[in-house]
């Protein structure tokens, strides 16, 4: 079985204004040692996500319906399900999680050592002495130059990447199974982007851990990824192995992102290709398929009036659209009105 | 320390230094000068206390008696610390001539001034020396350093052994009320809900009660008011500024990234208040404690210039200023306590504002 597998998640916010789903029904699967790429844009339910995997979602979010199952010594153990200090031991223990923002993700007033050997005694018997010499050895890791100076400084002494770094650090202190990371570069410059994907490539062949990517960039995506989730509006419309996935997209979603990078520009010049509109608030997502209003195949009246479900249309290759593998024949025109 | 150096000033905004948050603010404090005197002065206080005993007594620092040593001073801080042999021996307080008379072997080190805060010096009670003046005839001498007041009692003494009694009341209430404010600011801050509901009606309930009408009501029914008795009331009415502080605080360090983070890497919610979030609230409550010192001083003060403080035998500032009150020409009675009063409360508040500007997070954000 995979390491990690959600099924039909349903993740709810109650505000005053009414229920506003976030995640709306999606499964995944992650088996141990890969990485997947959960992809789209901004407010499209990524984070909500992760944040459900290790009942971080704070109120008044909660999850509603579906399993999320983590596999733990041969069995699957349900962390929706799992009372909240059952699942302290899951975080930072089997599952790791590192953030899109590493400026504010350390505490301000404690040293890096501080702070690293504290997540390791959260879950290991270890005297402070014992946890700084694991402290030490993390940072070596995560490759931190100068480490033993660096366990004594406050993150304001730090770069952005480094930062990230001390948060890869924190998030591995007790090798965990799984590394949940939202957006880890996207605070970070291009040059250190880089990098940092190259580190936790590394540390993912070197310990053997899966990774949940959450990423709007496809480039890093293309990088890193062994497969791919596309989300939309709370669901998950293309899942595929990442190579099949940019070599045949089938979603008009996902066909829109891949022209959208800034290197697919004809010649690598002229304006950037977008896909018209915005995403839809989760409060007003629109009947039927919740892309048509920004479709160009969008056609009446199967798209406005009924959900697609995710299809396997080749093997590993999953879609939710209604005209998937279709849409050569049907020139894009302007969207659908409605 | 001050300007006349920039270069060594844009020395450290280059590279950024490897104090802490509290050093940086403690390197801030000390550029502001008033805020800098403000915290000498409470120092010099605080020594002042202390040595309270030492510096003003009829009490020997410590004495050698019958061929056993003793610190007889120590009964200042408590009757009980009095030695027994004393009594026995009928001192009644009258150290100088008794010790001389009953054991020529004897000898004392004496405090600075030979004055008591609970009583006048009696004439040859000290072999030669005259007792205090009292009434209008006390003035300011080289005896009484600050006059006496009616029943010949030393102003000086009273001043010196008041500095104790007005720093216990503001430390000790102020300790009660930050002890209260934090915990139940904290808990409704960080869990919200019905527990914030909850806590911030208790709050505004309390916020409601007139604490100087409460004092006034509590020492109508106590039947001895002691400056215990005061604090206490002092504290328990005084956390709910505290408490709202502290919570308005953690309701905006809980969403803040790093506690998200700790969460995410298992810190139950009692680690993470005490562990992430107090740290960093602390600075900005640290304001309102300081000046609550100062009011905390001054409501003691009040009552005891209106007469409902401790009774009689005490040595707060506020008792010799209603002491003036039956004769205003023993301009001394005002002078130095109200002096006292004025100076304790003004630098209690520069702290205060010193510390709110060495640790107010937008000129932390400027510096970076």
């Amino acid at each position: 079985m995979p390491l990690l597998e959600i099924q039909d998640l349903v993740t709810a916010f109650h505000t005053p204004a009414g229920r506003v789903t976030a995640v709306d029904g999606i499964s995944l699967s992650i088996e141990r040692g890969m990485t997947l790429g959960l992809v789209g844009e901004s407010g499209c339910g990524k984070s909500v996500t992760a944040m459900s995997v290790l009942g971080l979602v704070a109120a008044p979010g909660r999850v509603e319906r579906g399993r999320i199952l983590l596999e733990i010594d041969g069995d699957p153990v349900n962390l929706a399900t799992l009372p909240e200090s059952r699942l302290r031991r899951m975080r930072g223990g089997r599952v790791g999680m590192i953030f899109q923002e590493p400026m504010t993700s350390l505490n301000p007033v404690f040293t890096i050592g501080n702070q690293v050997a504290e997540a390791v005694r959260l879950h290991r018997r270890a005297s402070w002495r014992e946890a700084r010499a694991r402290a030490l050895e993390l940072l070596r890791l995560v490759r931190i130059a100068d480490p033993e100076r660096r366990l004594d400084e406050y993150p304001h002494q730090l770069s952005g990447g480094m930062r990230q770094r001390i948060m890869i650090a924190i998030a591995l202190a007790c090798e965990p199974e799984l590394l949940i990371a939202d957006e880890p570069t996207t605070a970070l410059d291009v040059t250190i982007q880089a990098q940092i994907l190259e580190l936790l490539a590394d540390l993912r062949r070197r310990l053997g851990m899966a990774i949940l990517l959450i990423t709007h960039d496809l480039g890093v995506v293309a990088e890193t990824c062994d497969e791919v989730a596309v989300m939309y509006a709370g669901k998950i419309v293309e899942r595929a192995p990442a190579v099949e996935l940019f070599a045949n997209p089938l979603h008009p979603y996902t066909i829109g992102l891949l022209a959208a990078r800034p290197e697919h520009r004809a010649g690598g010049k002229g304006p950037l290709a977008a896909i018209p509109g915005m995403v839809p608030q989760p409060r007003d997502f629109p009947a039927g398929c919740r892309f048509h209003p920004r479709c160009g195949h969008a056609r009446k009246p199967w798209c406005m009036a009924e959900q697609p479900q995710l299809r396997e249309l080749s093997p590993g290759h999953f879609v939710a659209c209604h005209f998937a593998g279709e849409l050569d024949a049907a020139r894009p025109t302007e969207p659908a009105d409605r | 320390m001050t300007g006349g150096q920039p270069t060594a000033d844009n020395r450290r905004a280059a590279t950024p230094s490897p104090r802490g948050f509290w050093g940086e603010a403690w390197a801030r404090f000390q550029r502001m000068p008033l805020a800098m005197a403000g915290l000498v002065f409470v120092g010099l206080m605080a020594v002042v206390a202390l040595l309270a005993p030492a510096i003003a007594g009829t009490k020997p620092i410590v004495c050698r008696y019958k061929g056993q040593i003793y610190f007889p001073c120590l009964a200042y801080y408590g009757r009980s610390l009095e030695p027994v042999v004393f009594s026995q021996d009928k001192f009644r307080g009258e150290y100088p001539r008794n010790l001389r008379e009953k054991d020529p072997e004897s000898w004392a080190v004496w405090p600075l001034v030979f004055q008591d805060p609970y009583r006048a010096v009696r004439p040859d009670e000290w072999p030669g020396r005259p007792g205090n003046p009292a009434r209008d005839q006390g003035r300011p001498g080289r005896l009484n350093l600050m006059g006496t007041n009616q029943n010949g009692v030393d102003v000086f003494a009273k001043m010196v052994h008041g500095t104790l009694v007005a720093l216990l009341v503001g430390f000790v209430s102020m300790g009660i009320a930050a002890t209260i404010g934090v915990t139940v600011g904290s808990l409704a801050g960080y869990f919200g809900g019905w527990v914030d509901a909850v806590i911030s009606r208790i709050t505004e309930v309390v916020m409601c009660i007139p604490t100087l009408v409460l004092i006034l009501a509590l020492l109508a029914i106590v039947e001895k008011p002691t400056i215990w008795k005061m604090m206490a009331v002092l504290g328990l009415t005084g956390w709910p500024g505290i408490s709202r502080l502290m919570r308005a605080e953690l309701l905006r360090l809980r969403s803040a990234e790093f506690v998200t983070a700790a969460r995410a890497v298992g810190a139950s919610p009692g680690r993470i208040i005490l562990r992430h979030l107090l740290p960093n609230a602390l600075a900005p409550v640290m304001v309102p404690i300081t000046f609550g010192i100062a009011a905390a001083i001054l409501t003691e003060s009040g009552l005891s210039f209106l007469g409902f403080g401790q009774p009689p035998p005490s040595a707060s500032w506020g008792s010799l200023l209603n002491d003036a009150r039956s004769n205003l020409k023993m301009w001394w009675l005002v002078f130095f306590p109200g002096a006292a009063i004025f100076l304790t409360v003004l630098a209690f508040n520069l702290v205060g504002e010193g510390l709110q500007k060495a640790t107010d997070p937008r000129l932390r954000e400027a510096r970076k």
